[in-house]
């Protein structure tokens, strides 16, 4: 047995821990000093972090290879089935985007594809494990701040959760923490949609019981007031909706567009209630 | 205390930051799953250091990490305070070290500090993360955390060297191996 003094631990401890929940309680609560020294700390690792990733980005893409060799052969040749079956479809879609313009252009409704964005490359997976988020490589220099939606081609990625000057962090859909309010294209109906974690869809609350939801029906963001999302933004398909009797709302399963798995790059809509 | 010790462990506090943040968020996962660096070298701290200074340092360290998450800030300085302390209690029981306590030690602290990095981000509002997938994030990260301790042990032994005549044991905690 190691002979040691015993000394008083207790009121170290008991001091740590008070401060940790202090600190806690701030930074729930919304401090903004604690938003700064964390844009400071970015500022400080982030032209580290660019270099760093230069020289270990070959050692991860060899330790993803040997991890996922199996997915990727799989995920291949899916990939090629889904080119061949929207190739055919590509003239369709061309003619019904021309008439989409037109009918938009008389009725003179905002797209989200006009507002001012700018592009980002995604340059960093989430810090830690519990949480779902990517750095992108635009910050407030660029015009990058708190809130701005965040989309790529497919549809809604996420929005902008802390900024320094050079880069950003995005907290994606599928984080438990993320909310939007959505609506059903087919029916109009409302609800808001929340992010599952890794389970590959989101679910959707607050659709009314009787709602006529149907699986395939397209989701896009309802811009409703005070959202920092402009409406109409795709953010995915119903996969899954179910009525039990006496629940108080239709239970709406949707899977997202966008692969949050496989994020290069993004765009960032830079709109009045980003801050 | 000399200052030395203090600068060697500052600067690693900035590395492993460094790294957590930069290579192993975006290219050393392991099915997804990046190793706690800052916990285990906690855990490292307290077995050279004692429980005390092992808090304090989990403290600094944990404090560090937030600083980069999106979780509260203080939920990481918390939980590794809190693993810091009891590794430091565990070791000190210990009737003799062996090469196989580094990467134990390293596991259980994953596993301990995995589960209060939950529970207290689900009390402080984030109960989306008491769920299965976490557990198995936990498990995978703790596996990791213990092949990083063979790494991050002998560091640490050398970050807190007082005197090299081998007469750290002043403290009553001998360093891991000797």
């Amino acid at each position: 047995m190691v002979a040691y003094q015993r000394t008083n631990r207790r009121p170290i401890l008991v001091l740590l821990i008070v401060t940790a929940v202090a600190l806690i309680t701030l930074d729930v609560r919304g401090s903004g000093p604690i938003s700064t020294v964390r844009g400071g700390a970015h500022d400080v690792v982030d032209p580290i972090a660019g270099a760093l990733d230069t020289v270990f980005s070959p050692v991860g893409d060899w330790i993803d290879g040997v991890t996922k060799a199996a997915s990727l052969k799989d995920e291949n040749a899916r990939l090629r089935r889904r080119l061949d079956a929207a190739r055919g479809e590509q003239a369709a879609a061309r003619a019904a985007v021309e008439e989409n313009k037109d009918l938009r252009k008389l009725l003179d409704l905002p797209f989200a594809a006009d507002a001012n964005a700018v592009a980002a490359p995604v340059v960093e997976g989430a810090p830690g494990n519990f949480e779902l988020t990517v750095q992108i490589g635009k910050g407030a220099s660029d015009g990058v701040g708190a809130d701005m939606p965040v989309v790529t081609g497919a549809g809604l990625v996420g929005r902008v959760v802390e900024v320094s000057r050079d880069r950003a962090t995005v907290l994606l859909m599928n984080d438990p923490q993320s909310g939007v309010g959505v609506k059903m294209e087919r029916t109009g109906t409302f609800g808001v949609a929340k992010g599952r974690g890794d389970t590959g869809t989101l679910r959707v609350d607050f659709v009314d019981p009787n709602a006529d939801v149907t699986a395939g029906e397209v989701v896009s963001t309802a811009g409703v007031q005070n959202s920092p999302f402009p409406a109409g933004i795709p953010v995915g398909t119903v996969s899954k909706a179910t009525r039990t009797p006496g629940d108080l709302q239709l239970d709406v399963l949707v899977k997202p567009l966008v692969d949050f798995s496989h994020l290069d790059y993004v765009k960032v809509l830079r709109t009045p209630s980003g801050r | 205390m000399t200052w030395l010790p203090r600068l060697r462990l500052g600067l690693l506090i900035v590395a492993v930051v460094v790294l957590q943040t930069t290579v192993f968020s975006a290219g050393l996962r392991v099915f997804g799953v990046t190793p706690d660096l800052g916990l285990v070298l906690t855990v490292a701290v307290a077995c050279s250091w004692g429980p005390e200074r092992g808090a304090v340092f989990g403290f600094v360290t944990g404090l560090a990490v937030d600083l980069f998450l999106s979780t509260p800030l203080g939920v990481s300085a918390l939980s590794f305070a809190l693993v810091g302390y009891g590794a430091g209690i565990v070791h000190g029981g210990l009737l003799r070290p062996s090469r196989w306590t580094a990467p134990t030690m390293g596991a259980l602290a994953g596993l301990a500090g995995g589960v209060l990095f939950v529970g207290i981000s689900a009390v402080a509002g984030r109960e989306a993360l008491l769920s299965l997938t976490s557990a198995r994030i936990i498990l995978i990260a703790s596996v990791y955390d213990a092949l990083l301790a063979f790494a991050m042990f002998p560091i640490a032994r050398w970050a807190t060297e007082v005197r090299r005549d081998g007469v750290q044991g002043a403290l009553g905690y001998p360093s891991i191996g000797r």
